[in-house]
């Protein structure tokens, strides 16, 4: 499932919420929508869920324009809004078996399909309880499970971990991990950029209602499709001895490497790098004599990417 | 028969063995009190009885629980879901209407039962099945009708219910089927409706059930809307011709063109006050309207036609109406003669007649000039509210300001202002032709200055 947004345009009565919004998801992608407060997230999700319709531009999963024909494209996503309902006098079995059945679920597999989301969100022992009577984390979980119920292929989840604890955020990473493994795809807003690299395996920021930046972050970011700039990795080396010579060998085998601090015990090589171009330096290295004790691949934070993502608009728009 | 999810929900919600016994007893209670305590004429007491519990529960109860069915979801943010649901909004019109208001009806049929029997028991039993689904006509019209109301009247963000519209709108739709179109149309106890005679359940039952019908194919409207449906603006014109047709069916005619005549006359009155109300009430943005004319001009016409506000669909529908009601009154002035002979003011009459087709063109012009108004007022004021106070001033101003400073001039500023004159009906044609060139004159900087129609909108 392709999730495309072409020139999307949204103006509320009184101001423009989105401009030219354009992304492509990729499938099985789970996607850290991130931007300051009205930055146009929540719109942006609205137009994709097909609840407001674009002033122009269009929302495309797969062949199916979302504004043009809604409903066929409500049977492939699952929506959680940041304020997320449910009916709190229901139990949670009777609130899954709703979700199902409006769904689109077939009638005879709704009671198999709500056992199976159970145990997929480890709530099959809340099932007899009202939702009202759950805590913040399980009533989050019968939420997620009324979205993915119907099993959509695209799952657009709003500020999903507001309000839980550590824990219940560990667990949301874990389900949204699983989610993604099953062949879904994810695109999660949220102010909590740690929680989101937990999973994320891209970076879209919007800015004033415009993408500042879409682009693969983490081991996504080694996909053969990703730039230069993406695939830019550091290596911090550990050593028992210093080793001065490490600048000059390192640029003898033709590796365009920024080593720093080779005079003391710990040295670290910036460049742009595949997979494979890492584990051969790193062979080498030790080949070399490189007085080696450790190694380990510093990945650059989310946090990091979406300031200087910040830092490189606001540049930008002053110049 | 497939199961309606929506309707499903609502019964766990309403329907438990304990409401429903607990609603047996009350009543149960009631009657026996009533058989105790009235020696003499307990049936007609319990007529009575029976009568204002109906009222209570069936009308205000039932306008509450349905208008809670919206309601309810908005305030704990499952509207949306309900949006992106895979049932069809027929399927959520009535699982909402009726499993909504599944224990209302639960109490009203068994008090519906017992109000039925106590009017067999006391001889009163003439067209009483008619009575019996008048009672549930008007319950569905009144249940829809909040129901629609719910879903229209949300704030800004539509996250809550404006709860006073809702209200007024329910009590007017009371008042309207209840009282005064029964009161204006019905005589005695009985009325003719294009020369059939009815009694007078019979008539009311007549004047409910389209409003009924009506509301509910409203409620099934608004839902195709909220589930982002494309909708063809068929439904409020058909209502409104339905309605004229109806109400000028109980005034008598003298013949098939007469009668078609005052169907129209009535529609195009009804079409200019709800005109009037969406000016007032609706936003009237001039993208949307620069959007509708640019698809206009690609010949686009059922796009243009599904993105029209409601305001625009009621300008078209009384444009259409006028120039019937102008041409059809100018050529049958004389087969109606016989109204004027048989109203208590003969004179007014004939004037009235004679000034009637420059009236219908008169009141064209002025609700397109006020619908460019309430477009610039839009534009210039940028929220709804304001807009919607601006355009209140701008119409006490033309309507009841200005004749009550023009009465104390001469005549002739008073007939080019509104249309009056009998010796020079044109005057007033004039007029309101010359306050709409300077209006679209005023009205060019914001129309311009509104952003145009992007290429990938249209």
């Amino acid at each position: 499932m392709t999730l495309s947004v072409d020139a999307l345009d949204f103006r509320y009565l009184t101001h423009q919420a989105l401009s030219a919004v354009s992304f492509a998801l990729p499938t099985q992608s789970v996607t850290a929508l991130i931007g300051p407060n009205g930055a146009g997230k929540s719109t942006l999700m609205r137009c994709i869920a097909g609840l407001l319709r674009p002033t122009s531009g269009a929302v495309r999963l797969n062949d199916v324009e979302v504004a043009r024909d809604p409903r066929a494209a409500h049977r492939r996503m699952g929506f959680l809004e940041d304020n997320f309902g449910l009916y709190d006098a229901l139990t949670a079995e009777r609130c899954l078996r709703y979700a199902a059945a409006s769904r689109g679920v077939p009638t005879p597999e709704v009671a198999a399909r709500v056992r199976e989301v159970a145990e997929q969100l480890e709530i099959s022992s809340n099932l007899g309880a009202r939702v009202g009577e759950l805590s913040r984390g399980q009533r989050q979980r019968v939420a997620i499970g009324q979205a993915i119920i119907h099993s959509p292929q695209l799952l657009v989840l709003d500020e999903p971990a507001s309000g839980l604890d550590p824990a219940a955020r560990g667990n949301l990473a874990v389900l949204f991990r699983r989610l993604s493994a099953s062949g879904m795809t994810l695109l999660v807003s949220s102010h909590i950029l740690t929680e989101l690299e937990e999973y994320s395996t891209h970076m879209l920021a919007l800015r004033e209602g415009r993408v500042v930046e879409f682009r693969a972050i983490g081991a996504a970011a080694n996909d053969a499709t990703a730039t230069a700039q993406q695939r830019l990795r550091t290596i911090e080396l550990r050593l028992h001895l210093p080793w001065p010579d490490m600048q000059t060998i390192v640029a003898a085998w033709g590796i365009n490497a920024v080593v720093e601090s080779a005079q003391a015990l710990r040295a670290t090589i910036s460049a742009e790098l595949t997979d494979t171009e890492q584990g051969e330096l790193l062979q080498r290295l030790v080949a070399s004599g490189a007085p080696l004790l450790a190694f380990d691949e510093r990945r650059q934070r989310l946090a990091e990417t979406y300031q200087s993502t910040l830092d490189r608009a606001a540049a930008g728009s002053l110049q | 028969m497939k199961q309606n999810a929506e309707f499903v929900r609502n019964l766990w919600l309403q329907i438990s063995p304990t409401r429903l016994i607990s609603a047996v007893a009350v009543i149960a209670l009631v009657v026996t009190v009533v058989f105790f305590a009235i020696d003499t004429t307990p049936w007609e007491v319990l007529v009575g009885v029976a009568s204002a519990a109906l009222t209570f529960v069936l009308i205000v109860w039932g306008a509450t629980a349905a208008r809670a069915t919206v309601k309810d979801e908005i305030r704990s943010n499952t509207w949306n879901q309900q949006r992106m649901s895979a049932l069809t909004p027929w399927q959520i019109t009535w699982g909402k209407l009726f499993g909504g208001t599944a224990y209302v009806w639960w109490i009203s049929l068994i008090v519906l039962a017992l109000w039925s029997a106590a009017r067999v028991m006391t001889h009163d039993a003439l067209d009483l099945h008619v009575s019996v689904l008048t009672w549930i006509a008007g319950g569905i019209a009144v249940h829809a009708v909040a129901m629609i109301a719910a879903v229209g009247f949300r704030s800004a963000d539509g996250s809550r219910i404006e709860e006073i519209p809702v209200g007024m709108l329910v009590v007017a739709v009371l008042v309207l089927t209840q009282s005064a179109v029964p009161f204006l149309l019905l005589r005695d106890q009985g009325s003719t409706w294009h020369n059939l005679r009815l009694s007078h359940p019979q008539a009311m039952l007549l004047l409910t059930t389209p409003f009924a019908l009506w509301a509910v194919v409203g409620v099934h409207r608004s839902i195709q809307r909220e589930m982002q449906e494309t909708l063809l603006p068929w439904a409020l014109p058909l209502a409104l011709l339905s309605f004229g047709f109806l109400f000028a069916g109980f005034i008598p005619t003298y013949g098939i063109v007469e009668s078609v005549l005052l169907g129209a006359i009535v529609s195009f009155a009804l079409t200019a006050a709800l005109a009037w109300a969406a000016f007032f009430t609706e936003p009237q943005s001039i993208s949307t309207t620069r959007e509708c004319f640019a698809l206009l001009r690609a010949s686009r016409v059922r796009e243009a036609l599904s993105r029209m506000t409601t305001a625009s669909v009621l300008l078209i529908l009384l444009g259409a109406l006028g120039v019937l009601c102008a041409i059809g009154l100018a050529a049958s002035t004389s087969s109606l003669e016989p109204f004027a002979v048989t109203s208590p003011d003969q004179r007014f009459s004939n004037e009235l007649l004679k000034l009637a087709p420059v009236i219908f063109i008169w009141v064209i012009i002025v609700a397109i000039r006020d619908f460019c108004v309430a477009h610039a007022l839009q534009a210039m004021s940028r929220t709804g509210t304001r807009a919607m106070g601006a355009f209140a001033v701008y119409v006490a101003v033309m309507y009841f300001a200005v004749p009550l400073l023009l009465r104390s001039t001469d005549a002739s500023a008073k007939d080019f202002w509104l249309p009056t004159s009998t010796s020079a009906p044109a005057t007033c044609l004039v007029g309101a032709l010359a306050s709409l060139a300077l209006v679209v004159l005023l009205c060019r900087r914001p129309w311009r200055a509104a952003s145009k129609p992007s290429a990938t909108a249209l």
